[in-house]
């Protein structure tokens, strides 16, 4: 575990109604939260980086899901 | 947040490097502006194709699911139940581009907009339809 500081205008802590001990668990559990998003983000971000995919592949594989719902919708609604 | 339907070329174009669609993707799970709403349907038939997208993209099984699901959490799936009164509207309005109905009926039944990359459908429906492009740019202001 590390340790960090932080300041808060005394408002906040006012408007809150927490006790200091409260508020470190919170502003521990978004600053946690807010990382783990954008470690998500980078992981997307260098994994599509890599990828072959092309144009051509979306659009053919798109058609074909597209076609399944749009049979689908047909047959249920008799449209 | 902006609710705003989503179509399956949007999405899989996510999983282009350097696309428009991945940007959209990355900046909104940042930005957490847009909620992407889509028929559930599609969420049974991705699955399906899962193999062939892994196989076409050249990346490993698991990567390929754990960045479909990045994608999947910023999208809120809806049973064809909820929008089937507005198929028949769908269908009048698109004629013979019957295959994106859902995605209007849908759009139609909660009042929003429709991201897709899709020409045909931008043209039939100018003002229902965004393109990547511009939702790129709604993301960057």
């Amino acid at each position: 575990m590390i340790e960090i500081m932080i300041n808060l205008p005394e408002d906040v802590e006012r408007k809150s109604k927490m006790t200091r001990a409260q508020l470190a668990i919170l502003a521990a559990s978004l600053v946690q939260e807010r990382i783990e998003e954008l470690v998500k983000i980078e992981q997307f971000r260098k994994s599509v980086a890599k990828s072959k995919l092309t144009e051509k592949d979306v659009e053919e594989i798109s058609d074909k899901i597209n076609t399944a719902m749009w049979e689908y919708h047909k047959k249920k609604y008799n449209l | 947040m902006i609710f705003i339907v989503v179509d399956i070329n949007a999405i899989l174009s996510a999983l282009i490097s350097h696309g428009n669609s991945s940007m959209i993707f990355e900046l909104n799970a940042e930005k957490k502006k847009f909620r992407f709403v889509a028929p559930e349907f599609i969420l049974v038939e991705a699955g399906k194709h899962l193999v062939e997208i892994a196989k076409r993209s050249k990346l490993p099984f698991e990567e390929i699911q754990k960045d479909i699901e990045f994608i999947k959490e910023q999208i809120h799936f809806i049973s064809e139940v909820y929008y089937e009164e507005k198929n028949e509207k769908a269908r009048e309005i698109l004629k013979g581009h019957q295959k994106d109905v859902p995605y209007l009926a849908l759009a139609l039944k909660i009042n929003r907009d429709i991201l897709s990359g899709d020409k045909v459908f931008k043209q039939l429906c100018p003002n229902k339809v965004k393109n990547p492009r511009e939702i790129l740019d709604e993301l960057s202001k």
